[in-house]
């Protein structure tokens, strides 16, 4: 929540938090012999509608609490909702161009094992935003931005660029199809920007490995990764924020561009 | 009147000028200033107290610690340090100490001895290896290697997670079930094309259908309730792997800093086992260093404040830096927290925390191995001082109490630092009453105190140790800078030295007061544009600092000019006397004369003391009156029973009155009252008499002497007027000048009296007389008047008793 809130004001964006309380889990309580697992040595409990229904308000309540605390210094808007519905239509509905969709990777691996956390992924990605990974652990909260680029108009130079200026950091581009010393748009990006521009080459293949993502990444002590969508493999980001324990910024292809804007 | 009892020829005469004062001689000691004599550093004429201090110091056994005594303003302190200036080269420079982090039991700090000078050499190693420290652990904790290391760790055990909850759900997917998250927990749920199955549709599934569904899901749940059972196992293998990484990573980095810091202190075992001590803290406890990520798992990227290190750091509590020798330290003030150390606490977050780096030495840890020089009044008036000093000298060791603690004005965790092995002489100064009281009160301190070194008030006034004395006026000159002293500056500073000894044939060895003379002599001449301090110049300072403190000696004075107080200096009265006493106020003593008056008729034979029946008199006071009534017994009147009342009284004294110099006064004015002969005013009378009728000495003559000549001088001189003083009493003149120069020209006079009956004569004109064989006194004689009246009063009171009126009143 710290991050999402960060990354807002740092790019002046409004927040906007958002619990959607799943209807599939309203469809099981219906089943006779449905019960949960709690946990914390809470053992198998039958679910009930009701019961279900006050637990989450209950979580509700306290998550929003814990979002109004942390999104408060902010200097634009914020906004908590709650919303009832699938996943996957609550955030198609909701989601527009210019959107950050922020997904944190569940500490535990059972969350990442349910199927909210399916639909989640596919919902963001298949949203109208840009998508946001960020990984169970942080390790660096300074540091350059990273563009991972196909080529030299990639719109994820633009994005990180834009990032870079707004937290006074050097843009580092590791471009996955191999350096072009004479690209004249790298160049002429740094001149009009002011911006440091460090440029590192890697093969585009490797990045999900984590050790070759490593060596791609040399000696950077990077913050934000900004890659484009479509032009990695689909596992490509999720990849790179375990391995490098920093968030990965997944834009659109289109909107790069308004994003450096 | 018969000649027999006039005053005789032989009567007493005046004092010739040189018993009145007695001048320097100097003629051993060829100088024109002080400037070419040779200093004199040390003791002098303290030979006693000298070979006490040797003794004391040099004697290396427990208890035998120093108690010096003797006069105020003598100067002891510098004294002793000069004499063990000299011993203290002579004797190794001792240990240093500092006071390390105890790893164990961070309340006992340990205490590690090094060889002189090289505490500050192991802080400085233990110092630069911190700072070392403090770059090398954050850098190896986010290298590349930690880091990739450390993923590999986390991805392990995702991995193993992941592909437990991924087969589980994968397992599920083939029989159409869902894994979901409840609010507070996990669940299973039929699905079908990936979305629960509607309540509805479950319904109206044929009933086989639902129960093997059922079946299916229950036996998912017991793999799902597996495989979360197992995840705290896999979290704590998690954590004992990356402990280990740590561990390794922290070896790493501070291997080869510890072998770095060590390779100074090959020859120091104890500090090469704090340094692996350190070495073996900073592995194992590295993550106290490595601060938690952003989230709260305990990554290791971010370091934590460097105050993390101060653990590491050395508490320097004493070092001997530069001098070769025993420390010699003189403590002013020994509060107890300045005696044996302190612990200090800093506030954190309200509350008071201390740690090994807030132990401060005492005087006594840097006096060790050396000489700890304290004022014993100083001592015993800060509380728990003296007891804590006792303690120390008989466990041999300094162990820094909080004493904040022990009075519950601190509540709060304290420390126990190692006591030190204590290997010091303590010598302590103090005047002599405090040390005879002490020693009386205080049966330990002839225990801990064996050594006493008592020093003189005064020296024989010998020519050679009047040459000595110059030295040290030269001395003292040269240390405080002043200018130089010509021969007759000495002299008279010397003389000054005789005066303030009260004694003629000695000289004082109270070297603050002659410094104090100095001092103002150097101004005086400074004044008058003089480079040489002349006697003038100390003349006029010895008047100066008189007329200083003198103001209550004018108001007496002149409150018997103007007759407020009645002294009279001429003429002669029956039964009144001058006698003289001594005010001392603030180390200015000044004489006054006091009318002393006599009553007498028939009584029970009582000599009546007024001051004592209002309890004005002190008992030296009353003693000396009721000695009168054993000289009155003794030598008149044998024959006949005491039958005298008489009452002494001090005119207008509205104090205390103490001491015996008047009773000689008191007895002439009672003998004047019996023989009813008027006694001479002009002359005043001190000195203590004995049942014998002998005159004894006084203390504070000379100012007497001037007290009287004063008042005379002031309403001028006849002639007649003069002092009585005891015989003995002659050897203590050093009188003023203007007094000396009054007798010379024959306008005052002191007289030595040896007895009463000469006394007696000199203020009645009439001799005393001796009984003669016939067993009487001469007649006319001052005696054979007194004893004829008491024998009348013993008439008198046989007439009553005759009579049967019975006795005489008892007064």
């Amino acid at each position: 929540m710290r991050v999402a809130v960060e990354l807002a004001d740092l790019l002046h964006l409004d927040l906007l938090g958002l619990l959607i309380e799943d209807t599939s889990l309203r469809d099981l309580a219906k089943i006779p012999f449905a019960r949960e697992l709690r946990s914390l040595g809470g053992g198998w409990r039958a679910i009930h509608l009701d019961q279900l229904s006050r637990d989450f308000e209950l979580s509700a309540r306290s998550i929003e609490r814990m979002f109004t605390n942390a999104a408060s210094r902010l200097s634009t808007r914020y906004q908590f909702e709650l919303v009832r519905g699938t996943l996957a239509e609550t955030i198609a509905s909701i989601s527009r161009t210019g959107d950050i969709v922020m997904i944190f990777e569940p500490l535990n691996p059972a969350e990442r094992a349910t199927q909210q956390f399916t639909w989640l992924l596919q919902a963001a990605f298949q949203s109208a935003g840009a998508v946001m990974l960020v990984p169970t652990q942080i390790t660096r909260t300074k540091g350059p931005i990273v563009a991972i680029a196909a080529a030299a108009d990639d719109p994820s130079i633009h994005a990180a660029a834009a990032i870079a200026l707004a937290a006074k950091e050097e843009l580092v581009i590791i471009e996955a199809d191999g350096l072009d010393a004479n690209d004249p748009h790298i160049s002429t990006f740094a001149a009009n920007t002011g911006l440091t521009i460090k440029r590192l080459s890697a093969a585009k293949i490797a990045l999900p490995d984590p050790a070759i993502c490593a060596q791609a990444f040399r000696q950077t002590q990077e913050r934000l990764v900004v890659m484009t969508r479509g032009a990695f493999e689909d596992t490509a980001a999720s990849a790179i924020a375990a391995a490098r324990r920093v968030p990965v910024l997944v834009i659109e292809p289109l909107s790069g561009a308004e994003a450096g804007h | 009147m018969d000649t027999a009892v006039t005053a005789p020829g032989t009567a007493l005469q005046p004092l010739r000028l040189a018993q009145l004062y007695r001048a320097t001689d100097l003629s051993s000691l060829l100088f024109s200033t002080t400037a070419e004599l040779q200093p004199i550093e040390g003791l002098v004429g303290q030979a006693r107290a000298l070979e006490a201090i040797r003794f004391g110091t040099q004697v290396g056994k427990d208890g035998f610690n120093l108690f010096v005594i003797g006069p105020n303003g003598a100067r002891m302190p510098d004294a002793v340090k000069a004499v063990l200036a000299e011993e203290a080269r002579a004797r190794p420079s001792p240990s240093d100490w500092v006071y390390v982090n105890n790893f164990v039991d961070a309340e006992r700090p340990v205490a590690i001895e090094l060889p002189t000078g090289r505490a500050r050499t192991f802080h400085d190693a233990m110092h630069k290896l911190i700072d070392d420290l403090k770059a090398a652990l954050p850098a190896v904790f986010q290298s590349e290697d930690y880091q990739t290391r450390r993923g590999a760790i986390d991805e392990s055990l995702q991995k193993k997670q992941s592909e437990a909850f991924s087969a589980l759900r994968d397992k599920a997917a083939e029989k159409d079930i869902v894994l979901l998250r409840t609010p507070l927990g996990f669940a299973l749920a039929p699905a079908k094309d990936g979305q629960v199955v509607p309540p509805d549709e479950f319904s109206n599934w044929p009933e086989s259908k639902r129960n093997e569904i059922r079946a299916t899901i229950e036996a998912l749940e017991k793999d799902l309730e597996h495989i979360i059972h197992q995840l705290p196992q896999w979290e704590t293998q998690r954590r004992d792997e990356v402990r280990q990484l740590n561990r390794d990573t922290a070896k790493y980095a501070v291997d080869q800093l510890i072998e770095d810091a060590k390779s100074t202190f090959r020859d120091l075992a104890r500090v090469v086992q704090h340094i692996e001590t350190v070495r073996t803290d900073l592995v194992e406890n590295v993550a106290m260093f490595v601060g938690k990520s952003e989230s709260e798992d305990g990554d290791t990227a971010e370091f934590r404040p460097s105050n993390v290190f101060d653990r590491y750091e050395i508490n320097v509590l004493v070092t001997q830096s530069g001098d070769k020798q025993a420390p010699i330290i003189e403590e002013l003030h020994p509060a107890l927290a300045n005696l044996i150390g302190r612990i200090e606490y800093i506030p954190v977050r309200g509350a008071l925390v201390t740690n090994f780096r807030l132990i401060k030495a005492g005087a006594i840890h840097r006096a060790n191995g050396g000489y700890l020089l304290l004022d014993a009044r100083s001592v015993l008036l800060e509380p728990f001082s003296w007891a804590a000093l006792k303690r120390m000298l008989r466990q041999g060791k300094v162990a820094i109490e909080d004493i904040g603690r022990f009075l519950g004005f601190t509540s709060t965790v304290s420390l126990e630092p190692d006591p030190i092995p204590l290997n010091v002489k303590v010598i302590l100064f103090g005047d002599r009453l405090l040390y005879f009281l002490l020693a009386a009160l205080d049966p330990e301190l002839a225990e801990y105190f064996k050594v006493l070194a008592d020093f003189e008030n005064d020296l024989a006034r010998t020519p050679e140790n009047e040459a000595t004395l110059a030295r040290l006026v030269a001395t003292l000159a040269r240390r405080d800078g002043l200018k130089p002293l010509d021969r007759e500056a000495v002299a008279l500073v010397l003389e000054h030295a005789a005066r303030s000894a009260e004694h003629a044939g000695k000289l004082s060895l109270v070297t603050e007061q002659l410094r104090e003379i100095l001092i103002e002599a150097d101004f005086g001449a400074g004044e008058a544009k003089r480079s040489v301090i002349s006697r003038a110049d100390v003349d006029g300072a010895l008047l100066a600092r008189i007329r200083r403190a003198a103001r209550l000696r004018d108001r007496t004075q002149e409150a018997i000019l103007e007759k407020v107080a009645l002294i009279d200096t001429a003429g002669a009265h029956v039964g009144q006397i001058n006698g003289l006493s001594v005010i001392e106020l603030g180390g200015f003593s000044f004489g006054r004369p006091t009318r002393i008056t006599c009553q007498v008729r028939p009584g029970s034979g009582k000599v009546v003391d007024i001051e004592r029946e209002v309890e004005l008199g002190g008992p030296v006071h009353s003693k000396g009156v009721l000695i009168l009534s054993g000289f009155l017994a003794g030598r008149y009147a044998l024959d006949t029973p005491m039958s005298l009342f008489a009452s002494l009284v001090f005119e207008q004294s509205y104090g205390g009155v103490e001491g015996d110099s008047a009773s000689s006064a008191e007895l002439y004015a009672l003998l004047s009252a019996l023989a009813d002969v008027p006694l001479r005013q002009d002359l005043a009378v001190t000195g203590s008499v004995n049942q014998h009728g002998e005159i004894q000495a006084i203390g504070g003559v000379n100012e007497k002497i001037e007290g009287f000549f004063d008042i005379c001088e002031k309403r001028g001189l006849t002639g007649t007027q003069g002092v009585l003083i005891p015989q003995a009493n002659v050897q203590h003149l050093m009188l003023r000048k203007d007094v000396i120069d009054a007798c010379a020209t024959g306008r005052f006079a002191v007289y030595p009296v040896a007895t009463i009956n000469e006394g007696i004569a000199l203020l009645t004109g009439i001799a005393a007389g001796d009984r003669g064989v016939d067993g009487n006194y001469p007649i006319g004689g001052i005696n054979q008047r007194v004893e004829d009246r008491l024998r009348a009063f013993a008439s008198v009171r046989r007439a009553f008793a005759s009579q049967g009126a019975g006795a005489l009143p008892v007064n």
